[in-house]
């Protein structure tokens, strides 16, 4: 068979530098045998290798070289006292070699035990406002108002009064055990005056 | 019995730096001969030896213990690399030559006398100067391969191209080093 002698370039490369099959030596020679320009492409590259291998420049490091050398070897290898190793002496290197995971749970644990607490107070506050508006409203009923439904003289009033007030604070969730004494607020002149409203007292969440 | 290169790099890791010192004179003349032909200065060649020996040491962990000057010579090539971008190296020309020049008429002051004038030390010589006229890529092929001693899928992998281009590459070196020795070698008889 025919080989292509531009191709066979690189195989006479590769057998060159040991890199060639037994089978795939024995077809190149089998070649070369017949081949007189491929036999002058393998004798120059020989010859160029072998007279370039004496004659490009070698030689060696300088003395001082090889002394910075060694020293840098001796240095990695050195056990660093134990004093380094409980220190941040590499500072930011360690931080992030060995405090990662650790300041990364806790700033985890932190933003969520401020929306958490963030969600509590939101809570709170809106339901502090919402009975703080609740006492107002009753506290802003006149004795006009109450009298139509017959507590123009102030009794029997609170006991109506008491029930709706704690029928519209347990719609905000409260239950009835949390009812105490009741926070008065400063009623206006002309407000009804809520006295003695027993069983209610707001909680202040914090 | 001499410690292979894995013994001694097993040593250097237990504390013994002359394990560490043995493997650098072991390696000191090819590393050394390698970095010189790439570059064109004494000086520029011990820096980046050292600096070669100093990326080696630190970075003993990725090592994978195959081939240990492979792994060197790889480091220098890019250490080269670095130092050539950022203009701190006289690096050999990269002009093209005509193919049909010979090196009498490229290097100036190269006196065309008769043949029988050229010493072999002059010889030797023209051929340095016409390796160190390839250009890069090529000259680190021709270098690795007839210095270094490399395989051509050795030098493949250190220049990070496929065996094919590494092959071409070395195509190329010869055929510009004979058209540069033209004269020189048919007076050899080649």
């Amino acid at each position: 068979m025919q080989m292509n002698c531009a191709r066979l370039e690189h195989k006479i490369l590769l057998a060159e530098s040991g890199e060639l099959s037994d089978r795939q030596l024995e077809k190149l020679e089998e070649h070369l045998s017949a081949c007189q320009r491929c036999q002058e492409y393998r004798k120059t590259v020989l010859h160029i290798i072998s007279t370039s291998k004496d004659a490009l420049p070698g030689g060696e490091p300088s003395p001082v070289v090889m002394s910075r050398i060694r020293a840098v070897a001796e240095e990695k290898i050195t056990p660093k006292p134990i004093v380094f190793r409980l220190r941040f002496a590499s500072g930011w290197d360690y931080i992030r070699q060995v405090g990662r995971p650790a300041i990364r749970v806790l700033a985890y644990a932190a933003v969520l035990t401020l929306v958490v607490v963030g969600w509590f107070m939101f809570l709170s506050n809106g339901q502090a406002d919402r009975i703080s508006e609740l006492n107002v409203i009753l506290a802003m009923m006149s004795e006009d108002d109450l009298g139509e439904v017959g507590y123009s003289d102030g009794s029997g009033g609170d006991r109506e009064l008491r029930s709706l007030a704690n029928h519209l604070l347990l719609m905000e969730g409260l239950e009835s055990d949390d009812f105490t004494d009741v926070e008065l607020w400063e009623i206006p002149p002309t407000a009804l005056r809520l006295h003695n409203i027993a069983g209610l007292q707001q909680k202040k969440r914090v | 019995m001499e410690k292979t290169d894995r013994e001694l790099l097993a040593l250097y890791r237990n504390g013994q730096v002359d394990a560490m010192e043995r493997l650098v004179y072991n390696y000191r003349r090819p590393l050394f001969g390698f970095i010189l032909n790439m570059t064109e200065g004494r000086d520029d060649t011990d820096e980046i030896f050292q600096e070669v020996w100093l990326r080696a040491i630190r970075n003993l962990g990725r090592y994978r213990h195959k081939n240990f000057f492979g792994w060197l010579v790889r480091i220098a090539h890019n250490v080269i690399i670095d130092r050539a971008r950022s203009r701190k190296l006289d690096l050999s020309l990269d002009e093209e030559r005509e193919e049909d020049q010979s090196l009498a008429e490229v290097i100036p002051g190269n006196d065309p006398g008769p043949r029988s004038q050229v010493e072999a030390n002059d010889c030797a010589e023209n051929i340095a100067k016409a390796v160190a006229c390839l250009p890069d890529d090529q000259k680190e092929v021709f270098v690795m391969r007839v210095q270094a001693g490399f395989s051509f899928k050795e030098i493949a992998r250190i220049q990070e191209v496929s065996i094919n281009t590494a092959l071409a590459r070395m195509q190329y070196a010869l055929a510009k080093l004979r058209a540069m020795l033209k004269e020189d070698y048919e007076e050899m008889g080649y």
